[in-house]
């Protein structure tokens, strides 16, 4: 079982993963990618359970990656871990087939909460 | 150097350690949409409780001196444009060394090297710059995000110099100080060419080609985005907003 982290930020990924294991999903295996260009080409290879993306990234953002898995045809549960959070950006995430959208900074307990309905702690 | 925000030193709380920068920036302030909003002016004491929950610890206002007495300091900055207002703010955190280490241990639960926390700072600049954007939905206005960047204190000097309008807090982590500061910057959207286009460009206005959306106005061009640009739409002049100058480095 996967979890791909998707952020340019190395020290947020470390703060993802940590988060996580809080969380109760230290037993899933976690996959890193730096940019949506980069988590495209780890889907295809890696076929994670979930992936959990930032939205402001170099090369190819967030929300382009969610619309290039769509294109692609590629189905992956997908939720987004951003500082923006505005009911405008929830709409865009949500109509593209996100299923949440988390905002920074987090808590154990709210990425508890926005993964527990879509992927099982383990 | 010395400090290069524009903060009263002597402030202690929170309210009154969100100041304009003087006279004259007091003067264009009253006149700048962006300025005269409640959001503005609570901007320092809005991104406290924020960066406490994302360092895990209480960030408090100060008037602390190490930031005026180092001659190494990190600044962060990110840019925010709201294309249809023609409007930029620019975000920064300015740190030294000592604290930028502080804040990357803090935040990362471990001794880090210096890159590692220079990429923390860049993060609460983010978590700032996120303040920015929330607090002013309701008066109005539609910022994007730029990507974190760092820039030398000449040239936040430089921005500070030429902004609107300015405000800044010094806050804490424990003992360790860092600045908050907000600038409101001239609207700079320029005319360029698609081929000139690159990562971080913020488009102005829709982009169309024969009466086709495109490209929304307000999108921050990622490289992806600027290099389909630079193929689909040679010779075509588009009003765009070019990112901060380390952003573009």
């Amino acid at each position: 079982m996967k979890i791909l982290i998707v952020d340019d930020s190395k020290a947020m990924r470390l703060i993802v993963k940590r988060t996580l294991t809080s969380a109760g999903y230290g037993g899933y295996t976690i996959v890193e990618a730096t940019n949506g260009r980069e988590a495209l080409d780890s889907i295809k290879v890696s076929k994670p359970d979930f992936v959990l993306s930032d939205w402001n990234m170099p090369e190819m953002s967030g929300i382009e990656l969610l619309t290039a898995l769509k294109s692609n045809n590629i189905k992956v549960p997908f939720g987004f871990v951003t500082s923006e959070t505005t009911d405008e950006m929830r709409e865009r995430a949500k109509d593209q087939g996100a299923l949440f959208l988390l905002g920074k900074p987090f808590t154990a307990e709210t990425m508890g909460q926005a993964l527990k309905p879509v992927l099982n702690p383990a | 150097m010395t400090t290069c925000v524009a903060t009263d030193s002597n402030s202690t709380d929170g309210d009154d350690a969100v100041v304009e920068s003087d006279g004259v920036a007091s003067e264009r302030r009253a006149r700048h949409p962006v300025a005269r909003t409640a959001a503005w002016a609570a901007l320092g004491a809005e991104s406290t409780t924020p960066l406490g929950d994302l360092l895990g610890a209480p960030v408090v206002p100060t008037s602390i001196t190490e930031l005026a007495e180092s001659a190494s300091v990190l600044c962060v900055a990110l840019t925010l444009v709201d294309a249809a207002r023609g409007c930029e703010v620019v975000a920064s955190v300015l740190a030294t060394r000592t604290s930028t280490h502080a804040i990357g241990k803090q935040m990362l639960g471990e001794e880090t090297t210096y890159e590692d926390a220079a990429e923390a700072l860049a993060e609460v600049v983010n978590v700032v710059a996120g303040v920015v954007k929330a607090a002013f939905v309701d008066e109005g206005f539609s910022f994007t995000l730029g990507l974190p960047a760092e820039i030398s204190a000449t040239e936040l000097e430089e921005l500070q110099a030429s902004a609107v309008a300015t405000t800044a807090i010094h806050v804490a982590l424990g003992e360790h100080a860092f600045a908050l500061s907000y600038l409101v910057t001239q609207s700079a959207a320029t005319r360029v060419l698609a081929e000139d286009l690159h990562e971080g460009w913020v488009l102005a206005q829709d982009l169309r080609v024969d009466g086709v959306l495109v490209m929304a106005h307000s999108t921050r061009l990622t490289e992806g985005a600027a290099r389909s640009i630079r193929e689909t739409c040679r010779g075509l002049r588009v009003l765009a907003y070019p990112p901060i100058r380390a952003e573009s480095r």
